[in-house]
């Protein structure tokens, strides 16, 4: 269903479905607003490369809930609060849509900075090898040059006529604008905050966030 | 002055922690404890005066998800 609905812009409606699987766990958690949890709990159970990376990592939907509810019961046992039977928590209806809360916030705008960034860095790999191909052109033209002055011919025949106005249309790749996040731009950005339930939960389970962030930036990992 | 790093299931971050923790279960178990009490046939006012605050503030937090339990209650008492 979701790569049905994130034909063609998968950036923007992925991210939209996302968010609104996030809303569903929050309300589902009992949450009074969506946090980072929420979203990474959403991601997890996604059919997206962000959510395979955390499956591989053996933080799918269920373990990281369990991490989470290791997390709170920790949390509450430092001040001496045993947990309640899940029966005194129980209401069949939650009060009214969550709202976005400030961890789910951050992320999203900080999703959205790392995928500045990732762009950022794909041009400027994409200009590099461009010039490494044109230094490559250029060589390869002074051999074949050198060749021909071997052989008493005249080089300087079969030369591009224009090869400048060719590599400004190449070059004009233009600065990098802030687009569309995807979901492996979220992760980073979830994965990426130090302090708070998410490093937490990530710490007190065993999972180390640091293996979990050098998986997402090495490019093999990307799928 | 020297940049600490925080480590976050050290003994200061759990006290921050279970602030988190205590806020989140206060609210579930208001949302339990309210949804309860009107299903017993509590008043607004009355569950207002038990939590200590304004009937408005009780009917704005939960009138809409516990209307329909309240109009039945009323409707079975005719």
């Amino acid at each position: 269903m979701a790569d049905h609905e994130s034909g063609g812009l998968p950036g923007v409606i992925g991210m939209r479905t996302l968010m609104m699987a996030a809303r569903r766990e929050a309300i589902d958690a009992g949450s009074r607003d969506v946090r980072a949890e929420h979203l990474l709990l959403a991601l997890a159970a996604s059919n997206s490369p962000a959510g395979r990376l955390l499956v591989d990592a053996g933080l799918d939907r269920n373990a990281l809930q369990a991490a989470l509810a290791g997390e709170r019961e920790r949390s509450l046992a430092a001040v001496g609060m045993p947990p309640l039977p899940p029966d005194r928590l129980r209401a069949t209806t939650s009060a009214g849509t969550p709202g976005w809360g400030a961890s789910a916030r951050d992320a999203l705008l900080a999703g959205r900075r790392q995928a500045h960034e990732s762009r950022r860095s794909a041009q400027l790999a994409r200009r590099l090898e461009q010039k490494a191909k044109r230094l490559d052109q250029t060589a390869r033209r002074f051999e074949e040059s050198a060749r021909l002055i071997e052989r008493g011919e005249r080089p300087g025949r079969g030369r591009p006529p224009h090869g400048r106005a060719q590599r400004n249309e190449q070059e004009r790749g233009g600065l990098a604008r802030p687009g569309p996040m995807s979901e492996l731009d979220l992760l980073h950005a979830i994965l990426s905050t130090e302090l708070g339930t998410v490093p937490r939960a990530l710490a007190l389970a065993g999972f180390d966030r640091d293996a979990l962030l050098d998986a997402l930036d090495d490019p093999d990992g990307e799928r | 002055m020297v940049k600490t790093r925080p480590d976050p299931i050290g003994a200061t971050a759990d006290d921050l922690a279970a602030v988190v923790a205590l806020r989140e279960l206060a609210d579930r178990l208001e949302d339990a404890a309210v949804e309860r009490a009107i299903a017993e046939g509590w008043s607004w006012v009355q569950v207002a005066l038990a939590l200590g605050v304004t009937r408005q503030a009780v009917h704005k937090k939960h009138l809409r998800r516990l209307g329909p339990v309240a109009r039945g209650l009323r409707g079975h008492r005719g």
